[in-house]
């Protein structure tokens, strides 16, 4: 009774305030429009693409091999780059919250774990061809070797830890920061050497959250259409097959079929990492620490763990190097000097440099606003107002944060653009690592 | 236990810590010597910040001295790492492992040191019998009371059987009547074991009620070392009289000397109280007076003036004025007593004997 008359209470109060009333109303519209409307597109050309409903479709595309090879090749890609980005994340993390570092180095380990996140997508893979391409500075001058090949598997998930490996040191940093120290301490007082210390505690309680780490990770990688696109070669994973099959095969209902298959992936494991990872590593970590921790000073420990660091910083620094510097020889891998701006300026005069560069700052333009406009209106309305249809909302978002951008994209060329297959998704040139659209990627940040 | 009892000493250690805001360097323990004796209860007690954690994790290993030599028995530790020292310690958050249960938090220290496991299983049931935990190794240990999950830690650190017991405040976590319980069970479990135990606490009577020396500390330095009742009776300083119990003092110049007594001159008047030997004439002395050894009465003693009179129950509480210094007395079983009320002028009666001076 008491419930019934508080929600009629709530209604009241919010009908009396128009302004939220139509918020909410151009909200929900915006959400069905832009995420609902392209992704049931995307079902309905999939069942019912080819006249009838049914599952002929997809059973057309899993008979191609390019398709199923597709799946697998994701799928390893994504297993093997999630667990190296956890891994590698960890090792910084570790090394920031436990041990004594110099204050320089501490620094410098702290930049490069998150340069990935401030550099713009492909960056990484640009320079992981200009270094070990056929014609890399490091393959082809320094090691001699003049068939390497870089594009392909080994690409992909270099490029990718590299890339996602940032995400899973700030996860994982937090959590090892929420780990009381005394547990530790207990551990190592009942006689537990540090290596015991790490397996029988650290590790433990920060399994759920290694979980979590690797299932993000996971997702990102899946989704990730720029990097397998350079530097994937003949190697294809489910965003660029998904992306031929529109570009190349002009095949709208199986493409529709692929992001369907690929959406669902994503959507599975965005559950399991939401649902039973999150809660569990929220469970296990009730961190209140009576005393700072004591770092680690042992030689043993630090001189190792600080070489790991520094290879992996000076592979990341390289990487960041190369492209700017590069940018100034005369041709890569051949002429080193005398340093030239010719690039520079051709970008701009022969390469359309400049209506890239435009359209890239545009997008950014109209998509940055918009993006913090929805999340702050979005989060005030989930956060504290109470109303109907603030499920819908809050449901919406979440799924918007799962959908790979190439599967957005797919139902955006069906839903939005008459003739299906041009402009080609994926072409964004804005900065939205996976996200074709502008669009897009406002709405799945806005939650 | 057949083990040979080992005693504690610190020889000169000093701690420098780094103040995180200004930068500067300072002593959290500053040349502390002490001697703790092989089966002995010893409490650090001491205001916050005087060091007394910093003591101890020096002790079990998590800090380094930065001078000084700690030794266990005859033995330098100063080099060993935590995990090689023959001490346990019980923390303040009873940091038990959350993904172990019960059991396994108990037998880790045993699997460790690579026990049998027929032996590892009769000794944490030993141990928890000790404890009164029996029946519960299975649980987890999110599905304890506060109470238990201490008892869970204190059987970890005994089931090893190390040298030395460590505590740090272990039961402030806990809500006031259990801590009564608890501290009466370790005192017992450290008696039938025999095992020396250092206790780190800032409640005066927990410490009191445990051990069998207390060691305050103040500013990182040892102020005074004794037994709870020459604590309590035979303070060194103002600082010690006042931090254990309520203490009032009375200041005056010393007048005379009457065999084994001396007399002090205290707001005009002549004080007759125990004195020492090294006492000289003329000299300002502290008489440090318990509010539990003075009475009020019509004649004899100090004259004073009563400022407050309030009924506690067990007691009357009395602040009076004696001249112009304040003294607190509490008048135990007050019911068949003269109560004075305020304003009333009287006398301060107590023991020469029972008053101690500085
Ligand atoms: N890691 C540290 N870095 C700098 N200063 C510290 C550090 N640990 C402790 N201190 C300082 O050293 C002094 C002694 O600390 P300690 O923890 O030993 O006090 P304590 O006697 O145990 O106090 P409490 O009763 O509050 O627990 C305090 O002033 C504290 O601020
Ligand atoms: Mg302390």
């Amino acid at each position: 009774m008491a419930r019934g008359q508080g929600a009629a209470l709530d209604r009241k109060k919010l009908m009396a305030d128009p302004i939220m009333v139509t918020t909410i109303v151009v909200l929900i519209a915006f959400l069905t429009l832009f995420i609902l409307y392209p992704l049931a597109i995307l079902l309905v050309d999939s069942f019912v693409g080819d006249g009838s409903f049914g599952f002929s479709i997809f059973k057309r595309v899993f008979a191609m091999k390019s398709f199923t090879r597709a799946i697998t090749n994701t799928l390893k890609v994504g297993f093997v780059v999630g667990i190296l980005s956890a891994l590698i994340g960890l090792l910084f993390a570790y090394v920031e919250v436990y041990v004594r570092m110099n204050k320089f180095v501490g620094g410098l380990f702290k930049v490069v774990s998150m340069l990935p996140v401030v550099s713009p997508p492909f960056v990484l893979s640009l320079s992981m061809i200009m270094l070990f391409g056929r014609a890399g500075i490091i393959t082809r001058y320094l090691l001699h070797i003049y068939d390497n090949n870089v594009y392909g598997y080994w690409g992909i998930v270099i490029v990718q830890t590299l890339t996602f490996f940032p995400v899973c040191y700030m996860m994982l940093k937090g959590l090892l920061k929420n780990i009381d120290p005394s547990l530790e301490e207990a551990a190592r007082d009942m006689g537990a050497g540090r290596w015991k210390v790490f397996m029988d505690v650290t590790l433990p309680l920060m399994l759920p959250g290694l979980g979590n780490a690797f299932l993000v990770t996971f997702i990102e990688s899946i989704a990730d259409f720029a990097n397998p696109m350079l530097i994937g070669g003949s190697y294809d994973t489910l965003a660029t097959t998904i992306y031929l099959q529109i570009t190349g095969a002009y095949d709208k209902a199986g493409a529709a079929a692929m992001a369907v298959v690929l959406l669902c992936i994503t959507l599975l494991m965005f559950a399991v990492q939401k649902y039973y990872l999150e809660a569990k590593t929220a469970a296990t970590l009730t961190g209140k620490a009576s005393r700072g921790r004591m770092l680690i000073e042992d030689k043993s420990v630090k001189i190792p763990l600080t070489i790991f660091c520094a290879l992996a910083a000076a592979f990341v620094i390289l990487m960041y190097i190369c492209v700017p510097i590069g940018a100034l020889f005369p041709t890569w891998g051949r002429h080193f000097f005398p340093l030239t701006t010719k690039w520079f300026s051709q970008v701009f005069t022969r390469y359309k440099g400049l209506k890239a560069f435009k359209d890239s700052f545009v997008l950014s333009f109209i998509s940055a606003p918009i993006t913090a406009l929805l999340s702050m209106i979005i989060s005030y309305l989930v956060v504290k107002r109470k109303f109907r249809g603030k499920g819908f909302i809050e449901a919406v978002s979440m799924l918007a944060m799962a959908v790979p951008g190439t599967v957005l994209g797919v139902g955006y060329i069906r839903g939005f653009s008459p003739e299906a297959a041009s402009p080609p998704c994926g072409r964004s040139t804005s900065r939205s690592r996976n996200r074709p659209t502008t669009w897009a990627r406002t709405a799945s940040r806005s939650s | 236990m057949a083990k040979v009892k080992k005693g504690v000493r610190l020889e000169h250690i000093s701690k420098i810590y780094q103040d995180p805001k200004t930068g500067k360097e300072f002593y959290a323990v500053k040349d502390t010597s002490l001697v703790i004796e092989p089966g002995s209860f010893v409490t650090l007690l001491g205001p916050s910040g005087c060091g007394k954690t910093t003591t101890l994790r020096m002790i079990a290993g998590f800090e380094s001295p930065d001078e000084g030599e700690i030794y266990l028995g005859d033995e330098p530790i100063n080099e060993l790492t935590p995990n090689k020292r023959d001490t346990a310690m019980v923390f303040q958050s009873y940091a038990l492992l959350p993904h172990y249960n019960v059991f396994d938090n108990v037998a880790y220290g045993l699997k460790l040191r690579k026990v049998p496991k027929e032996e590892i299983k009769e000794r944490v049931m030993k141990i928890l019998d000790l404890v009164e935990l029996t029946g519960m190794e299975g649980r987890m240990t999110n599905q304890l009371s506060g109470g238990q999950q201490q008892r869970v830690a204190l059987a970890r650190a005994l089931v090893i059987e190390p040298s030395v017991l460590l505590f740090d405040e272990p039961l402030s976590n806990l809500d006031a009547k259990l801590r009564v319980t608890m501290r009466t069970e370790i005192r017992r479990i450290q008696q039938e074991v025999g095992i020396t135990a250092i206790y780190v606490t800032h409640d005066q009577s927990e410490a009191m009620a445990l051990s069998d020396n207390i060691i305050i500390m103040s500013k990182g330095v040892v102020a005074q070392m004794g037994t709870p009742q020459e604590i309590y009776y035979h303070p060194v300083n103002e600082f010690v009289a006042d931090f254990i119990g309520e203490a009032n003092f009375l200041k005056g110049p010393m007048t005379g000397r009457d065999g084994k007594h001396v007399l002090l001159n205290i707001e005009g008047n002549s004080l007759r109280v125990e004195g020492r030997d090294d006492m000289e004439k003329g000299k300002e002395y502290t008489v440090v007076l318990r509010p539990e050894a003075a009475t009020l009465a019509d004649a004899g003693g100090l004259p004073c003036r009563v400022v407050l009179s309030c009924f506690m129950g067990s007691y009357q509480n009395y602040h009076v004025m004696v001249g112009n210094t304040l003294v607190k007395l509490e008048e135990h079983n007050p019911k068949n007593k003269h109560i004075y009320q305020v304003g009333d002028s009287c006398h301060l009666v107590f023991d020469p004997a029972s008053v101690h001076v500085l």
